[in-house]
């Protein structure tokens, strides 16, 4: 896959590679704000989320051009740290080297077990799931004094 | 013939869910078209949300058309959320703002049926 050259600093790039916890906002067609709370993986320049094709986000997500993204720490880590993206988003069909991507890059941090992983294969691969990308045009980092 | 479980999440469990959490990602529309997100502080009134605008926070306006994410991912298996829709007005208490919810939705992966020997 072809890099990108990225346009925010290394340190948030660094958190970006390190946190997936997320959360993806459009701007619906009658101007309000849509979000949905999924799983980032991160690629040079980019962000990357999988999602089925007839999930009812969809309808708001293909007709915006762009995105914001949270990035945060993770659950029960205080305080709370996070970063906001804001980029160009692109839909993707999913191909065999993102699934392989996407399946390497899940987080392994005991909460996956065995049938969910073949489950997921099987879903990635059958043409049901696209990905949706999110440049990495502007990032800001944050803190909230209260956390979880 | 199957039928696919429902996993989402009764009002009242919704309002408990919110209730027991204390930190939300809000996102509102900007007048230029765009979006701003924050990460902020709540307290939940039923399906309200009562938002702290300290620090970052403070950039969050008062607009129709705000989303509320609320959620927890401790494990697969107990991942449950609540996203609220409705307008930012202003707060009972200066440096606040509170969520109005229109439309509320919650979802409960412990609902996912488990499959015979897992």
């Amino acid at each position: 896959m072809a890099d990108t050259k990225t346009a925010i600093s290394p340190a948030i790039d660094d958190f970006l590679k390190r946190h997936r916890r997320a959360y993806l906002f459009v701007r619906a067609a009658d101007g309000s704000a849509r979000g949905w709370p999924l799983t980032a993986f991160h690629a040079p320049g980019r962000l990357w989320f999988t999602t089925y094709k007839k999930s009812p986000k969809m309808v708001h997500v293909n007709a915006a051009s762009q995105a914001l993204v949270a990035v945060l720490t993770d659950e029960g880590v205080a305080p709370v740290s996070y970063v906001i993206v804001d980029g160009a988003l692109t839909v993707r069909e999913m191909t065999p080297e993102l699934v392989e991507f996407v399946m390497a890059a899940r987080p392994d941090d005991g909460r996956r077990i065995e049938a969910s992983e073949a489950r997921y294969r099987r879903a990635l691969t059958a043409g049901k799931r696209v990905v949706i990308e999110v440049a990495l045009d502007r990032a800001e980092h944050f803190t909230v004094a209260k956390g979880r | 013939m199957s039928t696919k479980a429902s996993i989402d999440m009764s009002p009242a469990e919704r309002v408990a869910f919110l209730k027991a959490g204390d930190v939300a990602i809000v996102c509102a529309p900007t007048a230029s078209g765009g979006l701003v997100a924050r990460v902020a502080a709540y307290r939940a009134e039923g399906e309200d949300l009562v938002i702290d605008l300290s620090g970052a926070a403070a950039a969050l306006p008062q607009v129709p058309g705000a989303v509320a994410l609320v959620d927890a991912y401790p494990t697969y298996d107990q991942i449950k959320g609540v996203m609220l829709r409705g307008a930012l007005e202003q707060g009972p208490a200066a440096g606040t703002v509170r969520l109005r919810t229109e439309r509320a939705s919650g979802f409960d992966f412990a609902k996912i049926p488990k499959a015979p020997g897992s």
